[in-house]
């Protein structure tokens, strides 16, 4: 695994430092221990070892440049591992670890006289946003590629102030502009009336009574109010968080969801797996219950197209490609990988890249590719004992199959009463892409296909 | 209940706490014959004697230290400053041995002491016309107390006395004479005014003006100004402790009114209203129909002069001109 080299806090005032030089080669084996590099701080020059064994697959900063306390410098991994893309290069903006940066910064030091050094690290990048951006004044970082994935792509977020009016900000005290959002009132429809233009709480609201049209409503309960008398604190969001908030609020807000549950008995699909799994991993992987249930998904998008769509943008696509989702729980959140052209893949061959999947979710080792590009999503919490549930459709998807627990119950056969096996599941479908009829016709055949599970393997 | 002046409801609290509890002790300078420099332990010394009352030299930072040992020793010193401005030569003590001894020591030990001090101006020039609270307020293991009716005087000392963390008392020199309703006699669990615990003096709907000691009074005042002259409903808040400050109160109040005016009479720059309304803004950014505001001490050393000092100090005329820009 690849072990990231960060430039150290050497001392409790570090913010940033430097590399004198690089003691060992890109490419060249290393232990742990092992100096590699020397950096140098405000204060001294000091070597720094490595944490990990194996070999410098890669420096990240080159003698001279400065960079921030805790930003990698160099990449530690196995002789014949591939390093991502994404760990090449810099997190930061070239203007803090490029040589040229740096040294044009330096001249201006110079300049100055020996005042301590103050340059780039220390200075957000805030100096760059356009004067627009004053109406956000925490300026959006931007999400990390595999968030943008997995939020869809669109990461512009929407500053929660209003738009700037032509020619400057609006002026408008917080608890007003509280009140505007609250009431779906633009800023700058309303007339000011507080001290040095300032619009105050009261124009909002005589606004609100004259009936101004409330052009930009935005969804309720957006901002609850916090109750002060009932600590709490807030926490700091994971970009996963951030992505997870972010993606479910806009669906479960924006797409008509509705829910259709069944029941399928899964006697012989169990006793298929069982049989299954007396093969040996040589032929199949151990399989699954949501193997089946995935294979069944396939067979059932292909043969109801009008379920194989999405609602996206203003209008609705239909995709020839079944292309399933598969939520993992990680201890942080959930991730979402794909598997693509479900269609053309035998039983064999999805249960293996399912499992995949599942495996490199589980160590953060998947493509960002392969967290877009779904119809449909599954989700199975059956492993945690919960017998049936509804989920949340992800934006661009048209549809989510929530499945249950298998359980043992008694079931009527033919009038007598006997041991069974039952699992309920509930497809939730945007109603923008298909209707119930439509919608019950696909999942009656997904249970048959799961009660009838030789069907999976054709 | 009886009508009496803060001088003498500092006096009683002090009285009626040696009485009740044997290991209540005084010093500071002449503390004895004159009664301190504002004459609050006048008679204190022929009632409980010298060893109970005892005078010291001129020398703040022993007063402290000799009071920090006593405390930690068994006994409840309440040690006299004569004004806060000398608080300045026992700042290592206060600082770096009454607020740090529990923390440093695990808790075996406590510093329970009460340093009684006096902030205030009149004609006293730039060395004596100080009030440092906020520096005091801004140390961790120190508590800060600054009443400003004679009832608050005399619950909040009594709450000092037996509270086991070194508290600093501050009274203030114009307050001395003024005169309310203060109960009698000591009765543990009744008596105290819980430190920590603002008091709303006066509610109103439009606008919360926040202060303490003498300030209070001036934001009272300003308060009938407002309502008779500008139909304004303020609503006025007893801070009575600066360290911990009982946000609640405040924030609570600050989202009914949604204006705050912050009324202190240190200086502006650095002063305990700076904090204040940091942690306001943060608490009530979304509440805030204006910017809050403050009204402090010019920031320059006092003047001898009466006229000079007239001008810089603040009054409850600036109280109601900050009102009126919020308007």
């Amino acid at each position: 695994m690849a072990y990231e080299v960060t430039m150290p806090q050497m001392g409790y005032d570090m913010t940033e430092g430097s590399i004198n030089r690089w003691l060992v080669e890109e490419g060249a084996p290393v232990e742990r221990g092992d100096v590699i590099a020397s950096i140098a701080t405000e204060k001294a020059d000091i070597d720094i070892e490595a944490y990990a064994s194996g070999v410098l697959k890669k420096i990240l900063v080159q003698p001279g440049a400065k960079v921030p306390v805790g930003q990698p410098i160099a990449i530690i991994g196995e002789p014949d591992e591939a390093i991502p893309d994404r760990a090449t290069a810099p997190e930061k903006p070239a203007a803090e670890g490029a040589p040229e940066a740096s040294s044009t910064k330096d001249k201006a030091d110079d300049g100055e006289g020996d005042r301590p050094s103050e340059d780039g690290a220390k200075k957000p990048a805030s100096n760059q946003i356009p004067a627009t951006s004053e109406e956000s004044p925490e300026a959006p970082t931007p999400l990390p590629e595999w968030a943008q994935q997995l939020a869809g792509g669109a990461t512009q977020s929407t500053p929660d102030g209003p738009p700037a009016a032509p020619g400057g900000r609006v002026k408008a005290s917080p608890l007003a502009r509280r009140r505007a959002r609250e009431l779906g009132i633009e800023l700058s429809a309303i007339r000011a009336t507080g001290p040095d233009g300032r619009i105050r709480a009261e124009d909002v609201e005589s606004a609100s009574r004259g009936g101004v049209s409330a052009p930009q409503a935005r969804p309720a309960g957006a901002t609850a109010a916090i109750d002060l008398s009932d600590p709490s604190e807030p926490v700091q969001l994971s970009r996963m968080r951030e992505a997870i908030a972010r993606r479910m609020a806009e669906s479960n807000s924006s797409i008509p969801h509705f829910h259709l549950t069944t029941e399928a008995r899964m006697g012989a699909l169990l006793q298929l797996r069982a049989e299954l799994n007396q093969l040996g991993e040589a032929e199949l992987p151990k399989v699954s219950v949501t193997d089946f249930v995935i294979r069944a998904m396939a067979l059932t998008l292909q043969r109801h197209p009008n379920l194989n769509a999405a609602w996206i943008g203003s209008g609705l696509r239909r995709f020839s490609q079944s292309n399933i989702a598969l939520a993992v729980a990680l201890p942080d959140g959930l991730v979402a990988p794909v598997l693509r052209g479900c269609q053309g893949l035998s039983f064999s061959e999805l249960a293996r890249r399912a499992h995949d999947l599942a495996a490199r979710a589980k160590s953060n080792r998947l493509h960002p590719d392969e967290l877009s590009g779904a119809h449909t999503a599954i989700s199975n919490l059956g492993m945690f004992g919960v017998t049936q549930f509804s989920a949340i459709i992800t934006p661009g998807q048209g549809s989510v199959l929530a499945v249950g627990e298998v359980r043992e119950v008694p079931v009527v056969e033919a009038g007598q009463l006997v041991p069974g096996h039952q699992m309920a599941m509930t497809l939730a479908i945007d109603h923008r892409v298909t209707d119930g009829a439509e919608g019950a016709e696909a999942l009656a055949f997904l249970r048959w296909c799961l009660e009838h599970p030789t069907a999976c393997l054709v | 209940m009886a009508v009496i002046s803060y001088r003498d409801a500092v006096r009683g609290a002090l009285r009626d706490e040696m009485l009740r509890d044997q290991r209540v002790i005084l010093m500071g300078e002449s503390i004895t014959g004159y009664g301190g420099s504002y004459a609050v332990t006048k008679g204190l010394i022929d009632e409980f004697g010298p060893k109970r009352v005892m005078e010291t030299p001129i020398a703040e930072a022993g007063i402290v230290g000799f009071a920090v040992g006593t405390a930690m020793g068994g006994l409840l010193p309440v040690a006299e400053l004569m004004t806060v401005n000398f608080a300045l030569l026992a700042l290592d003590q206060i600082v770096n041995s009454a607020a740090k001894f529990h923390y440093m020591f695990g808790g075996q030990w406590s510093v329970p002491l009460v340093i009684r001090t006096v902030s205030g101006f009149g004609q006293l020039g730039p060395t004596h016309s100080q009030t440092f609270e906020g520096w005091f307020a801004s140390v961790p293991g120190l508590k800060v107390v600054m009443p400003s009716t004679p009832a608050d005087a005399r619950g909040l000392l009594l709450a000092a006395i037996r509270d086991p963390d070194p508290v600093i008392f501050i009274e203030h020199s114009l307050l001395y004479s003024t005169k309310g309703e203060v109960a009698e006699g000591a009765d543990p669990g009744q008596d105290e005014i819980p430190i920590g615990k603002a008091k709303v003096v006066r509610e109103g709907r439009d606008v919360t003006l926040v202060g303490y000691s003498r300030m209070l009074l001036q934001a009272l005042q300003a308060a009938e100004v407002l309502e008779r002259d500008d139909g304004v409903s303020c609503e006025v808040i007893d801070l009575r402790t600066l360290r911990p400050v009982d946000y609640p109160t405040v924030v609570e109040s600050v989202r009914r009114t949604h204006q705050v005016v912050l009324c202190g009479e240190d200086w502006r720059t650095g002063g305990f209203g700076a904090d204040l309304l940091s942690e306001i803004q943060d608490r009530c950014f979304d509440e805030l129909d204006g910017p809050v505001q403050r009204v402090a001490m010019r920031d320059v050393p006092m003047a001898y002069s009466r006229a000079l000092e007239k001008v810089l100090v603040p009054t409850s005329d600036q109280v109601v001109e900050a009102v009126r820009r919020l308007n």
